[in-house]
């Protein structure tokens, strides 16, 4: 019998169940990446005005907006397959468990195009105004 | 000392990080829910020192800041632990890690608590 372990990534079965688990594993990942710089640049917080407007002015030039287009994929892809993860848990939607992703994930594109088209309708904006793209 | 290692952290089998994990979870999507409602689009995008303090005077948005901190970091925690059981088979090397990630949680929520505490309003 083959070993798992050297079947490597080719071992995973890319059905809904599946591929939803991983994305769920990856941007999980990526949000504690994302709640750790947080975390850092909020407690500017603590060293006054001045020292957090400039801090803000930093992470608010085009670079980051783009960026954080991809940080509310990871938000609503999460929060979502969350929400479809306690249906299977606790409310009897294991059957029914591949239509429901497919629903939420129909859900999660609509607020995905609205939320991430106003973040970049602002670095847009900022980048006809001459603001520069990186903000270092 | 190596079978102590192995049992390290699995006494309780897992179900109270898996029962939290799932509290935490449904805490979180109320709480990112308020945040981008209230931090993204009725200020119109804008955060200032001005709004950001001034919201943070207030004692029930001091609770529910310091109620989605522990969620999230909780969360966090919990769910980078559970990448490490399933890939890092070595035990040493396993409880090394699952301690460095409690470790630095615990300084992320230190940070954050006394974010909230201290601010001043202007």
């Amino acid at each position: 019998m083959p070993s798992l372990r050297t079947r490597g990534f080719t071992h995973y079965r890319w059905q809904t169940g599946m591929t939803a688990w991983m994305l769920h594993r990856l941007t999980g990942l990526a949000l504690v990446f994302y709640i750790t710089l947080h975390i850092w640049v909020v407690s500017s917080l603590q060293l006054g005005p001045e020292t957090f407007e400039a801090t803000m002015a930093v992470v608010s030039a085009p670079l980051f907006r783009f960026l954080e287009v991809g940080l509310l994929f990871c938000v609503i892809y999460h929060a979502l397959n969350g929400i479809r993860l306690i249906a299977i848990d606790f409310f009897g939607a294991t059957e029914k468990h591949a239509p429901l992703f497919y629903g939420l994930m129909a859900v999660g594109a609509i607020l995905w195009i609205w939320g991430g088209g106003t973040m970049v309708g602002h670095a847009l904006h900022q980048l006809h105004a001459g603001e520069p793209f990186f903000p270092f | 000392m190596n079978q102590l290692l192995k049992q390290f952290g699995t006494q309780s089998g897992g179900s109270t990080a898996w029962i939290w994990q799932r509290i935490t979870g449904l805490v979180l999507v109320i709480a990112l829910f308020l945040h981008y409602l209230f931090l993204h689009f009725l200020n119109g995008g804008n955060v200032t020192y001005g709004e950001v303090s001034g919201r943070l005077a207030m004692p029930l948005w001091k609770t529910i800041d310091i109620t989605f901190l522990t969620a999230a970091l909780y969360h966090s925690v919990q769910g980078v632990i559970m990448n490490i059981h399933d890939y890092v088979h070595r035990a040493m090397l396993r409880v090394t890690l699952v301690s460095i990630t409690w470790v630095v949680g615990l300084i992320l929520w230190i940070t954050g608590i006394a974010t909230v505490i201290a601010i001043k309003s202007l």
